[in-house]
């Protein structure tokens, strides 16, 4: 690198320069003859731009001093080219036998190019750790986060064989943080050993196949405590499908898992006296049943027998509701259905004699539907079935009785149809004093807000219509 | 004339039992009892050898009673009729392996009660 020398006589006056000098400062050698160092057009600056004082101009100082100097850096501003050149500066004065100064030498070579450089790699440096800064600031707010949620995070190179793990896995699983991750064998022996096969085969499969997992897994710490951690992992691919690491996650779940627990707990026990409860009811309608079973034998007035029959009828068909419920599997809604075979067969049993010629037709469509429905609906089916076969059929008679439930998800339609005798012309059964045929209309217009009609062309055919309310959970 | 067949009931529900009683007696049987619990259920039979036993199986405060006709079953080889609310599966697998006994579900129906009993009392007694 060739140097800018320029001599000075004693006064700090140029009196010599080579080229490069003249190049350097962008002034031509005339300029520079005769320029003293306290020309107010020399604008020296010090590294970080200030303005240099005039005393520690280079020729100043050995001019001072008598001495050399070595290795100063300055800045020139150059007027004419509106910019700055860093220069490295040396000199020595060229002294006579008594001293005194002859003539000082300066010599100064360009070095703005690599101040350039090293103010760059200093900017890179101070943001480089400003994001080191920021980064550990992220860190201890990650470590934060991680702590409050229970969850730890790590990391496994394939390559390295190299594994991370946060402060807080530390922490789950019980491993000293100073003593660095623990090895596979290690972390297998700390999982329940009813869980280390899941675990060890979840692992191999990510690593070998790159198949993320997902799973619960016990931990057995070595003060016995033991606990539930949800273990996910993803792992790293390349754009080959090679793996070439893991990455995941362990997440402390003892505490929602015993609270889960008491939870589950709570609704087994209700449901257990809700079943209870079901039991119970249908149990005490068995009671009154015999009750009036009973009474009925102490009696011989064919009416009474008959109405304490009829009332044990009744009665037995809202047990039978109740241990339906107590079959159900969520223990609010059972298939009415189901409900009308079973009250059906009841009927048939305590109605119709082993001679009887009775042909029992049922044509039945699911309907769900809850308690407050099924019980109503199972009075007035009892009453239109049990009238079918009082009144509809002399002993012995031969003929039908046809049941039908449809349901076209709006509408349920409930129809008890026989071809017995029939219902004598202008039978106003709405205005008829009886407790049979006044339950059945209050049941289905007031209670199922439904209607009941009388079908007499054919056969004798009563149709309920109602609708299942919506919202009617009841449990 | 034929004697009158010898009936059991166990049953914890005194009502369903004096009504079980009063219906089997009108049907022209002989009733030997009617106990409420596993153990004087046993003592029952040891004294009265009832020809058949009605066994409801949940019975409070005392064994049920497929544990008391497992019992019996060491002894005993006359026909039992369980009364139960429910086709419980656990309680069908229960009753499955004892020999000798027939399951009729509640709320009974007497007709379905006195066919049965009249079918068993003649084949299997």
């Amino acid at each position: 690198m060739e140097a800018g020398i320029v001599i000075h006589a004693p006064d700090t006056s140029i009196i010599q320069s080579n080229d490069r000098a003249s190049e350097i400062l962008g002034l031509s050698h005339d300029q520079l003859k005769g320029k003293i160092a306290i020309d107010p057009n020399w604008k020296f600056v010090k590294l970080d731009n200030s303005p240099l004082p005039i005393t520690e101009y280079p020729v100043n100082r050995i001019s001072t001093s008598k001495a050399g100097m070595k290795n100063q850096l300055l800045g020139l501003f150059r007027p004419d080219k509106d910019d700055i050149v860093w220069v490295m500066v040396n000199g020595s004065p060229l002294l006579s036998n008594t001293g005194d100064i002859i003539e000082i030498a300066i010599s100064f070579v360009d070095i703005t190019g690599q101040k350039q450089i090293e103010e760059g790699i200093l900017t890179a440096q101070l943001g480089l750790e400003k994001s080191q800064k920021k980064l550990s600031d992220l860190n201890v707010t990650l470590n934060q986060a991680q702590e409050l949620t229970h969850v730890g995070s790590w990391s496994f190179n394939l390559a390295t064989q190299k594994i991370e793990w946060s402060d807080e896995m530390f922490r789950i699983w019980g491993f000293d943080s100073k003593k660095g991750a623990p090895d596979f064998d290690e972390l297998v022996n700390r999982i329940h050993p009813d869980d280390q096969d899941l675990f060890s085969s979840s692992v191999d499969k990510a690593a070998r196949l790159g198949t993320p997992y997902d799973f619960e897994h016990r931990i057995c710490l070595p003060n016995e405590a033991q606990k539930v951690i949800r273990a996910i992992c993803h792992p790293i691919l390349r754009d080959s499908g090679e793996v070439v690491g893991l990455g995941g996650i362990s997440q402390d779940i003892t505490d929602s898992k015993i609270a889960e627990g008491g939870i589950k707990k709570s609704l087994e026990e209700k449901e257990l006296l809700l079943r209870e409860l079901y039991h119970r009811t249908k149990n005490n309608m068995q009671v009154i049943s015999s009750m009036l079973s009973i009474q009925s034998q102490y009696t011989n007035n064919v009416d009474v027998k008959e109405t304490l029959e009829d009332m044990k009828s009744r009665i037995m068909g809202m047990a039978l509701v109740h241990e339906k419920l107590y079959q159900a599997k969520d223990l609010s809604w059972i298939d009415l259905k189901d409900y009308i075979i079973d009250l059906v067969e009841l009927l048939k049993g305590s109605l119709l004699s082993k001679s009887s010629n009775l042909e029992i037709i049922t044509n039945l469509e699911n309907t769900r539907t809850n308690i407050d429905t099924a019980i109503p609906c199972g009075i007035i089916i009892n009453e239109l079935f049990t009238n079918a076969i009082k009144h509809g059929f002399s002993d012995n008679s031969k003929g039908v009785i046809k049941i039908s439930l449809t349901n076209n998800g709006d509408e349920i339609c409930v129809s008890v149809l026989d071809n017995g005798v029939g219902i004598p012309t202008g039978f106003d059964f709405k205005n008829h004093d009886s407790y049979g045929l006044n339950s059945i209309i209050m049941l289905s217009e007031h209670q199922l807000g439904g209607s009941i009609t009388l079908n007499t062309e054919n056969d004798t055919e009563f149709i309920l219509k109602f609708k299942e309310p919506l919202n009617s959970e009841r449990v | 004339m034929e004697d009158k067949k010898k009936i059991l009931i166990v049953e914890d529900e005194a009502i369903n039992a004096m009504y079980l009683g009063r219906l089997l007696k009108s049907s022209g049987y002989e009733i030997t009892g009617a106990v409420a619990t596993g153990e004087s259920a046993i003592a029952s039979v040891e004294e009265n050898c009832p020809d058949i036993v009605l066994m409801d199986i949940n019975l409070r405060n005392s064994i049920d009673g497929i544990e008391v006709t497992k019992i019996l079953r060491e002894k005993y080889k006359f026909p039992i009729i369980f009364l139960s609310g429910y086709d419980d599966q656990e309680i069908l697998s229960r009753i499955g392996s004892i020999l000798n006994t027939w399951k009729l579900n509640k709320p009974i129906v007497e007709k379905n009660l006195t066919d049965l009993l009249q079918e068993v009392l003649a084949n299997h007694a």
